[in-house]
């Protein structure tokens, strides 16, 4: 019952603080007062509900022009957070000042961002609007300060052939729609439409690499309008093969660039085959999955329709597995002797996480896992990547300090400097050394600690950059101590904003370069370092 | 002709078929020149079947609608066999058919699939034959409504993600009101489109949280400061701005009625586009304690299950609350977020591993005018019903059941029945109220004799009690019946006509009521009937009456065709056209 157990101690807390305000009674208090007003325009925004949080909790609202007051105030420090639906209070991702109640408290200006929306119509040739079609929007943001590709929605457009997303945030989108079918006549028994409408991109293109971005700005109303043209629609069926006794086998469809499509799929499990109706010329891969025999199975098929495609075979052979051998060496400054470990089946967690991010911008980021259970039965490594498709990818490794990555492979790949590519047969495990005599570094920041520039984010690139994420840490008041790091060439970096910046790109940084510090570290050394903040999008 | 609900139609329209009839009925030998005289001699055929297309809210002749037949004989599939499409003035054509009976369905952009001469599920099928003019039809096609508007609050800012429903405003099957018919949300900016609706009269209603609401509040507050501090509570210190806060929407109908008997009915013509603009106005959300009575020390309600808050809305239509925030403490449930209103909870049984620790189901109702307090211990119970059925000569169905239907608040509850007949409502379903007793998916079967202990039975009406203890006893015998008939005007076939087959004691007889359109040839059957004495009724503008309500059939009956409908039987009539 944590629920319960939660608001009791809510409860409790209420309790006290109520409890330390009636006993101070007599305490001065003060007004805090202000406005609230839209980041963008300037305008005043009303109806917006305000907090105080500190001592105690209080909430008010804005009036028509946009003002807001706290009477009875008790001395000491207070957060003011400003919300209302349209806006959004993230301001470019600074932190939220405390504000010093007291005599002196000025009067204070939240501002909030609006929040943007993408509508727009779907119509066909002759104008006429074409209902039920899937639209997609997906972003590509920002996340750790690096790009990654996110779906943010899915809808269908209405009668009129009107679609909308709002409430979006300022950031770079993509618009697809379809596919779909025409739905004009009724047709006899039997009979299957001969036309329907593809996948299209905005702003009409059936590539995603081709498409148009979106950026779009705080507040803006962005109309993307589609004019689509039917396309002939093609038959598709074919069989499984490979399938397990009793097996239960799922396909489905994708888009060439990976999103998956609702189209109606005929399965008969009995006989192994499937088949599609009506699906418009194009690209598309289809995939199928199988995880009743204990172990993943799946096969890959990708197709360029401009027929009826009747043959299509899909051999259902195990998912691509990916052992991870990690191999620990402590030379730590303690111990000084070369302790060199291999996992063993059964053993504890290595201190490290591994991910594999696809280069298809759309696919997923697969994570290792771990079960020292599994050992036994495969005869594999506990820590794993299962079913990856095949494809590139760039291995991502985090190891807990003081560990660091002194190598790893793929086969004949350096995963530290080279992105890999998984292809069916031709897997093999990645072999991973840490070590933990790492080095660290003390950093100090000047130019912190103002109203202006409260935090900045601190970022250690190796020279030369290795496809290893570097080192970030956020929120730096003025003295930061990075650990764990590998012996080698360092550019550190202070940023006051990170934003719009994707500071964990190598081609990025590069440009910041002249104002990093530049440390060397050897192995368990300690190394002090002080450098300037850098002000982004301040030319110098 | 009768067809399935429209929803059910939607979803076939892309195959291809046409929804099966229950039974299959042939079409009755209208022609004394083409007896059905069996399968050697060659069906008669070469007929046509054609006519225009014409906009039912304007008379213009339609170009561009997709038109389509099915033919509708006894063990033919029901596919659509051929379709074709309008020409400039409208007309369309069908050659070289079978004689027999068809159904005309069409469709065009903002015209819905519809089958001719719509009515509710039932629409007039056409007669090919000699003698048979089909080849002068006029398809009204109507087009179809749209309902769109802003939900904004009280300081007009748009209400996002306002849940907006529509509900049809008259009971569309004989006095069973049933949910929304179409919902939607609101988008960013407050607005919301409900498209493809029939012409006809809805409501409308709206429901949101306030954006700003915080409902919950720790519900035994006050009893856990006193026992943390011995003193007395100070609770209103901590909620003097959970007041403003602590607000909720009313559901409200349009134009702006809390009260569903408020509520203004929307006319929506044939095409029309209407605005419907709604404003929520917060209120001061209600509180509602549910306290286990064990005291605040027994974690009791750890083992309670989670209310269903109801309110009842209409005549009585039972509709979830969704947006009223639940939270628990030892010795108390409270639900937050409601509007004055009145609301039913029930709360499910539950059962626990400790015997002590598990609760029988309840339920309540209550009218809520502030914040109240209610004990678990003091609510009535619902009904226990079930029974046994026995299958005369026969094995039990498979996928049989039986159904309960209030009337009233158009619920209804089903129990399959086992393979000995026996069967069980679940406990914590049944409340107290007047049923309607059916038998559902038993093939030709229907309830012979129908007995009750612990309730009250008249006809196939049961009347359940509180806490009542209701057993059945029901005999089933295969052999429904069927009426086929003619419905004449002045001696004249007459088409589109209303056929109702009234059951004795029609007020507790509502699961005996069958109906059908007439067909082109007059022509109608009414296909598992229940055996017994009925009136058969036709009428030519019956479709906007309340055909279930006995005394708006009472003028009708005395010129109906009486029947005796025997086990098995099928009967032949004509019935003259009101």
């Amino acid at each position: 019952m944590g629920y319960a157990v939660l608001l009791l101690l809510a409860a409790l807390t209420l309790a006290g603080l109520s409890f330390a305000q009636l006993s101070s009674d007599r305490r001065q208090t003060y007004v805090v007062s202000g406005t609230v007003v839209n980041a963008v325009t300037g305008e005043a925004i009303s109806r917006a509900l305000v907090r105080a949080t500190g001592q105690s909790s209080r909430s008010a609202f804005s009036d028509s022009e946009g003002r807001f007051q706290f009477e009875d105030l008790p001395a000491g420090q207070i957060m003011l957070i400003a919300q209302k639906p349209g806006y959004t209070n993230e301001q470019n991702g600074e932190l939220l000042r405390p504000i010093d109640v007291g005599p002196e408290t000025a009067s204070q200006t939240i501002k909030l961002l609006p929040l943007s929306a993408v509508f727009g119509r779907v119509s066909d040739a002759a104008g006429q609007p074409i209902e039920h079609l899937p639209v997609r929007l997906a972003c590509r943001s920002l996340r750790d300060g690096r790009k990654i590709w996110e779906s943010r929605g899915m809808t269908e457009t209405d009668e009129d052939g009107h679609f909308r997303f709002g409430n979006l945030t300022p950031e770079t989108y993509f618009i697809s729609v379809g596919p779909g079918r025409e739905s004009g006549r009724i047709l006899p028994a039997g009979e299957k439409p001969s036309t329907g409408f593809p996948q299209l991109y905005y702003p009409g293109v059936p590539e995603l690499a081709s498409a148009a971005p979106i950026q779009l700005t705080a507040g803006q109303q962005y109309q993307a309008d589609f004019s689509l043209s039917p396309v002939p629609v093609y038959h598709v069926s074919g069989a499984i093969t490979g399938r397990p006794p009793d097996s239960v086998v799922g396909v489905s469809v994708y888009s060439s660039s990976g999103d998956g499509l609702f189209l109606p799929i005929q399965l008969h499990s009995q006989e192994g085959t499937f088949s599609l109706d009506s699906v418009p010329a194009g690209s598309y891969i289809l995939k199928a999955t199988d995880n009743s025999a204990g172990q993943a199975l799946s096969a890959e098929q990708r197709l360029t329709l401009s027929g009826n495609l009747d043959n299509v075979h899909l051999a259902l052979a195990p998912a691509i597995l990916i052992p991870i051998v990690v191999r620990t060496q402590s030379r730590g400054s303690g111990a000084g002797s070369d302790n060199s470990n291999r996992t063993a089946p059964g053993e504890e967690h290595p201190p490290l996480n591994v991910s594999l991010r696809p280069a298809q911008p759309s696919a997923p980021e697969i994570y290792a896992t771990f079960d020292p259970r599994s050992t036994a039965a495969g005869g594999h490594s506990p820590m794993r990547l299962q079913n990856v498709d095949p494809g590139a990818y760039t291995v991502n490794l985090m190891p807990q300090p003081p560990w660091y990555v002194q190598s790893a492979t793929y086969g004949q790949t350096n995963v530290l400097s080279d992105d890999i590519t998984v292809a069916v047969g031709q897997s093999y495990p990645l072999e991973i050394v840490l070590r933990d005599d790492s080095a660290s570094v003390a950093i100090n920041i000047r130019g912190l600690g103002t109203a202006e520039h409260p935090t900045a984010t601190v970022v250690l690139l190796q020279q030369p950059p290795s496809k290893l994420m570097p080192p970030v840490q956020g929120y730096v008041t003025q003295a930061y101590t990075a650990t764990g790091l590998a012996p080698g060439d360092y550019l550190v970096f202070a940023f006051d904003r990170t934003a719009d910046l994707e500071y964990t790109n190598p081609d990025v940084l590069a440009g910041y370069a002249s104002q990093a510090a530049h440390v060397t570290l050897s192995a368990n050394q300690q190394v002090q370092v002080t450098l300037d903040l850098i002000q982004v999008g301040k030319e110098e | 002709m009768m067809r399935a609900p429209a929803a059910i139609v939607c979803v076939l329209l892309l195959a291809g078929v046409l929804p099966a009839q229950q039974g299959s009925s042939a079409p009755s030998p209208s022609s004394a020149a083409h007896p059905a005289s069996g399968a050697s001699l060659p069906e008669p055929s070469g007929f046509r079947l054609a006519g225009v297309v014409v906009n039912a809210a304007t008379g213009q002749p339609m170009a561009s609608a997709s038109v389509a037949i099915a033919r509708l004989a006894r063990g033919a599939s029901r596919d659509i066999s051929q379709s074709v499409v309008t020409g400039p003035d409208g007309h369309f054509a069908f050659s070289a058919l079978a004689q027999g009976k068809y159904s005309l369905v069409g469709r065009a952009r903002g015209f819905g699939f519809q089958a001719f001469e719509r009515h509710d599920q039932y629409s007039t099928a056409i007669a090919v034959g000699s003698g048979l003019d089909s080849e002068h039809l006029v398809f009204r096609l109507q087009p179809d409504a749209s309902l769109d508007g802003v939900v904004t609050d009280e300081n007009n800012d748009p209400v996002q993600y306002a849940m907006v429903r529509l509900f049809y405003a008259k009971s569309r099957d004989g006095g069973q009101r049933g949910g929304p018919i179409q919902s939607t949300q609101t988008d960013d900016q407050g607005h919301y489109r409900l498209g493809h609706l029939e012409p006809g009269v809805y409501y409308l209603a709206v429901s949101a949280r306030p954006w700003y609401a915080q409902n919950v509040r720790a519900p035994s507050y006050t009893e856990y400061y006193k026992q943390f501090t011995g003193g007395p509570g100070a609770a209103a210190q901590n909620t003097q701005d959970d007041a403003t806060l602590d607000v909720t929407y009313p559901l409200t109908f349009y134009p702006d009625a809390t009260d569903s008997a408020d509520a203004l009915p929307l006319q929506l013509a044939p095409g029309a586009h209407e605005t419907a603009n709604m404003v929520l106005r917060a209120v001061p959300s209600l509180h509602l304690r549910i306290h286990s009575g064990e005291g605040a020390q027994k974690p009791s309600m750890e083992h309670m299950a989670f209310p269903r808050v109801s309110q009842r809305i209409f005549d009585g239509y039972l509709d979830s609350v969704f947006n009223a925030p639940e939270s628990s403490a030892p010795g108390v449930v409270e639900i937050a977020g409601l509007a004055p209103g009145h609301y039913v909870i029930e709360v499910p049984a539950s059962s626990s591993a400790n015997e002590k620790a598990s609760s029988r189901a309840w339920y309540r109702e209550i009218d809520l005018a502030g914040d109240a307090d209610i004990n678990a211990n003091d609510n009535p119970g619902f009904a226990a019903v079930g029974g046994s059925i026995l299958f005369e000569n026969a094995a039990v169905p498979t996928g049989a059941s039986i159904e309960l239907m209030n009337p009233e608040t158009g619920e209804s509850f089903r129990s399959s029945i086992n393979s000995r007949g026996g069967f069980e409502f679940p406990a914590d379903s049944v409340r107290p109220g007047r049923y309607l007793v059916a038998l559902e998916s038993a093939r030709d079967f229907y309830v012979k004799r129908l007995v009750a202990t612990g309730g009250k039975m008249a006809g196939r009406a049961l009347e359940v009690g509180p806490s009542a203890n209701v057993r059945l006893a029901a005999i089933a015998a295969a052999g429904e019946g069927q009426v086929d008939g003619t419905a004449l005007h002045d001696d004249v076939a007459f088409s589109g006509a209303m056929i109702v087959l009234v059951p004795q004691d029609a007020a507790d007889n509502a699961p005996l009521f069958r109906r059908d359109q007439s067909d082109s040839d007059g022509t109608f059957t009414l296909p598992n009937i229940v055996p017994g004495q009925y009136t058969v009724i036709a009428l030519a503008n019956g479709w906007d009456l309340d055909w279930s309500s006995p005394a708006v059939l009472q003028p009708y009956l005395k010129r109906g065709a009486v029947v005796q409908v025997p086990p098995g039987g099928k009967l032949q009539v004509k019935v003259q056209v009101q």
